[in-house]
């Protein structure tokens, strides 16, 4: 009889008790799983140097507004974007500029702290201390200062208009205060060296979720904020997966065992958003969809302005018109890609209508290189009057596959005309370095460009040609006095009409010059299970969130 | 027993040096078919990759657009890769690379940790243990850290490749080789060379190293494999092969993107590693079994080069 009573007992539990498999099912309904082929190395937000860091603080830390979607700026820990239309920006006497930004009513820390415009003030005083640079610098520089006018009111004054005042109270997310300014107060490396995020007890946040684990090499876990402001997360739980290789995020996604594939710069490229949804359509990958979005970065060709043969606009301009980029565009992405000949859409009303193009032309690129003294050797290479061939260097990150092709392609289609071009390729690290340090640059750097316009200032002005040793963000050494010109108003520029037609003036010098010649137009690619709601990538690198922006909306049908 | 030894040893030596001796190492090694396919097919490797230049249906770096991932045919026997390459050809320059690195990186490599091991093991003492840190110490470098740093250093090129596989690769014979040297150095024939007045030089040489050589030869076979895809590990962080220069390993590394869309791409490349790592194990195998001082010789009272 007791045996009989013990298996009853058992039959009852597993028939009437909790079903085994039903909550296995529901937890995995109630939990998104990310991966990512970077893991950050620091949490710290001010000191971060990895862009996999960058991607991941939307879902714990707050941004003060942030581009959705549609690249519109929207209000985030604010109440509205700080716009002229608004009064948010007053122009003042003397030529300075005022913003104003209200913080949201009853905003709190994860730990239950209020947040408020002492944080912000105090966020702005350790992001400008000398003794910490902190890793973005872009906002920064133009303030004058940061001031708290009641508990949400924060009050920033600009030196001088600034076009990108509305991006943010700082150039980073609101600190908490009550963290920081004990470790402040000990020395300002304390702050520096805080283990902020890797320290869960130190570590608070202010986003839709709340960090709870970070498994160094292999994953970090965060959980939903029950007191989030704009109610509970959609999911109960986030866990980030950290992968070594393409190759094995690619192989758990197809196997499901990853909800959401990064776009890129830390997931997945174009190319695997491609092979993906090849995959889907033939039936063998189920159950998930490729999002293909347009964004503001493309790669480009950095040409040496500075020093060697391609100081020369003549070569410059001949070596574009040598370049079939339709051709790569076609056959490397199936025109997914497009070719990019402005750093802004054609669509967009930045777009210049006048700027310089180069189609493909090789009978065109002869001409000129004949004309710039440029004639063919016996061997099917150009020589010049000395006798000095005309060889190229080219480099790149090394073991980016998509750029290493590109190359590849180019330097056969370079021959084509004359012109020998070598490959080398270093670490991203060295090329960093090499490139932005020591400006030891060949003739020819493949990397990615941008279309805001802090990025051409930061690119293209002459003022950004440091001495060697100091990091050159203009690491072609190209000097433009009329660009110059046009790149500093651009940036002091609030309003948008006028600031586009400085934009479209600077366009046509830079596409007559062509420092850069633009290859294509990047489009990100991440993947998505089917069954995932309001996945909505913003498609954009400079901002937070590129494709995280709306965590907090994410849900399971 | 003075004289005994000195009898054994001149023996033992006119044997080994003797022309029988090699005739008997050759003749053990032919009977052993598996070592005779090895070498055959690692004579048809090199001999594809040497004349490469000349057999080649298309230029290594020739790239057509009109024809990626082209599949089998008259043209492209065996196809073409995402940039439109003649796979054929690029799998016959690459063996240039592979092969030249893979070999004279283990050969090196292998020879350095030997001579290290069999040294350390002879002599002992401080000398030993300063070896044998030094060799734990190099082993517990991560190595692609230690790659990256090389990388960084020396610069692109097969020469800095082979600098770095020498520089990673030749502790785990070290250590064989030690271990070796620490068994055979008290053995009675050590004994009696020493006995006989024979140079520390020339006990390790004549004495220890054929009679170490077995775990040696196997090491080298197993360290071709490794070194041929440790090659395209390097030229992933830019040190190795330049881009349009082709390897079996930096083939393999590019078409893990294609794996699940175009796998023939990996399937070639991967194939000319697999040969070349298993005919480099049966001439291993058949080297070890012909050197063996076991089989030496069957003479009266010699004990050859070493016996046990």
């Amino acid at each position: 009889m007791t045996a009989v009573r013990a298996i009853l007992v058992v039959l009852c539990a597993v028939l009437l008790g909790p079903p085994l498999s039903a909550p296995a099912t529901a937890q995995a309904r109630r939990q998104v799983t990310v991966g990512m082929l970077q893991e950050p190395d620091s949490l710290n937000p001010l000191f971060y140097t990895t862009l996999a860091a960058h991607v991941t603080y939307p879902f714990w830390l707050d941004p003060q507004v942030t581009f959705d979607d549609k690249w519109n700026l929207v209000p985030v820990q604010v109440e509205a974007v700080p716009t002229v239309q608004n009064g948010g920006i007053k122009q003042l006497p003397g030529g300075k500029m005022e913003v104003t930004w209200k913080l949201r009513e009853n905003l709190t820390w994860h730990d239950g702290k209020p947040i408020t415009a002492q944080d912000a003030v105090f966020t702005h005083k350790m992001a400008t201390d000398e003794k910490l640079p902190p890793y973005i610098t872009v906002v920064g520089p133009a303030v004058e200062k940061v001031e708290a006018k009641d508990a949400r009111t924060v009050i920033v004054t600009f030196k001088e208009p600034f076009a990108f005042a509305n991006w943010g109270i700082t150039d980073n997310f609101i600190l908490p205060r009550h963290v920081f300014e004990p470790l402040y107060g000990r020395g300002p490396q304390q702050a520096r060296e805080a283990p902020f995020g890797r320290d869960l007890r130190l570590t608070t946040g202010s986003g839709p979720f709340v960090l709870k684990e970070w498994g160094q090499g292999t994953h970090i876990v965060l959980e939903a904020n029950p007191k989030y402001w704009r109610g509970k997360p959609g999911v109960d739980r986030i866990v980030i997966r950290f992968f070594r290789d393409i190759s094995t995020l690619v192989a758990n996604v197809v196997s499901g065992e990853i909800d959401i594939a990064s776009p890129p710069p830390v997931g997945i490229g174009f190319a695997q958003g491609q092979q993906i949804a090849d995959m889907a359509k033939q039936g063998r990958v189920r159950d998930v969809r490729v999002d293909f979005r347009k964004t503001l970065v493309q790669d480009g060709l950095y040409f040496n302005t500075e020093s060697g043969v391609l100081s020369d606009k003549r070569l410059r301009k001949a070596v574009a018109h040598a370049i079939n980029r339709l051709a790569i565009a076609q056959s490397l992405f199936r025109n997914g890609q497009p070719p990019a000949h402005s750093f802004v859409p054609e669509d967009s009303p930045a777009f210049s209508p006048t700027i310089t193009r180069y189609p493909y032309d090789p009978s065109r690129a002869k001409r000129m290189l004949e004309e710039a003294g440029w004639r063919l050797g016996t061997d099917g290479l150009r020589v010049n009057a000395r006798g000095e061939r005309l060889a190229l260097q080219i480099m790149t990150t090394a073991g980016n596959a998509t750029r290493e092709r590109i190359e590849q392609i180019i330097q056969q289609q370079l021959a084509d005309v004359g012109i020998e071009l070598t490959i080398r390729n270093v670490p991203s690290r060295v090329l960093l370095s090499e490139f932005f340090y020591a400006r030891k640059s060949p003739h020819i750097v493949l990397i990615s460009h941008n279309g805001d316009e802090l990025f051409l200032r930061r690119a293209y002005s002459s003022s950004n040609i440091k001495p060697v040793g100091e990091f050159s963000t203009n690491v072609m050494g190209w000097r433009n006095a009329q660009a110059d010109r046009l790149l500093d108003a651009i940036v002091r520029e609030p309003d948008d009409g006028k600031r586009f037609a400085l934009v479209r003036q600077f366009q046509d010098i830079w596409s007559d010059e062509v420092p850069v010649l633009l290859m294509y137009q990047w489009r990100s690619a991440a993947t998505v299970k089917e069954g995932i709601e309001n996945f909505k990538p913003s498609g954009t690198s400079s901002a937070p969130g590129p494709y995280n922006w709306n965590a907090f909306e994410w849900k399971w049908k | 027993m003075a004289d005994r030894a000195f009898t054994t040893i001149r023996q033992g030596r006119e044997f080994a040096e003797g022309s029988e001796y090699w005739r008997q190492v050759w003749r053990r090694f032919a009977r052993h078919r598996l070592a005779v396919l090895g070498v055959a097919l690692l004579a048809c490797l090199a001999a594809t990759a040497a004349l490469a230049p000349w057999l080649a249906p298309y230029r290594f770096e020739e790239i057509d657009l009109g024809n990626l991932f082209g599949p089998m045919s008259l043209r492209h026997v065996m196809g073409t890769d995402e940039l439109g390459h003649d796979v054929l050809t690029r799998i016959m320059f690459a063996g240039r690379i592979s092969l030249t690195v893979g070999i004279v990186a283990s050969v090196i490599a292998v020879t350095l940790g030997t001579m290290l091991g069999l040294v350390a093991g002879f002599y002992g003492g401080v000398f030993e243990r300063i070896v044998m840190r030094v060799t734990d110490g190099f082993l517990a470098i991560p190595a692609i850290a230690a790659m990256f740093v090389l990388a960084t250093v020396l610069g692109p090129g097969i020469r800095g490749i082979i600098i770095v596989l020498v520089a990673l690769g030749w502790m785990g014979t070290a250590r064989l080789a030690r271990a070796e040297a620490l068994r055979l150095r008290h053995q009675d024939f050590v004994e009696a060379a020493r006995a006989l007045g024979a140079s520390d030089r020339r006990i390790i040489i004549r004495h220890l190293l054929p009679n170490a050589l077995a775990p040696v030869i196997v090491s080298v076979s197993l360290n071709v494999g490794t070194a041929i895809l440790a090659e395209s590990t390097i030229s992933y962080f830019g040190l190795g092969i330049q881009p349009p220069v082709p390897s079996w390993g930096n083939m393999l590394r590019n078409s893990q993107e294609y794996l699940w869309t175009a796998p023939w791409l990996a399937f070639w490349p991967g194939l000319f590693i697999f040969l070349t790592v298993l005919s480099c194990n049966f001439l291993g195998d058949g080297l070890r079994d012909a050197l063996d001082p076991r089989l030496a010789h069957r003479g009266p009272g010699a004990r050859g080069v070493g016996g046990r």
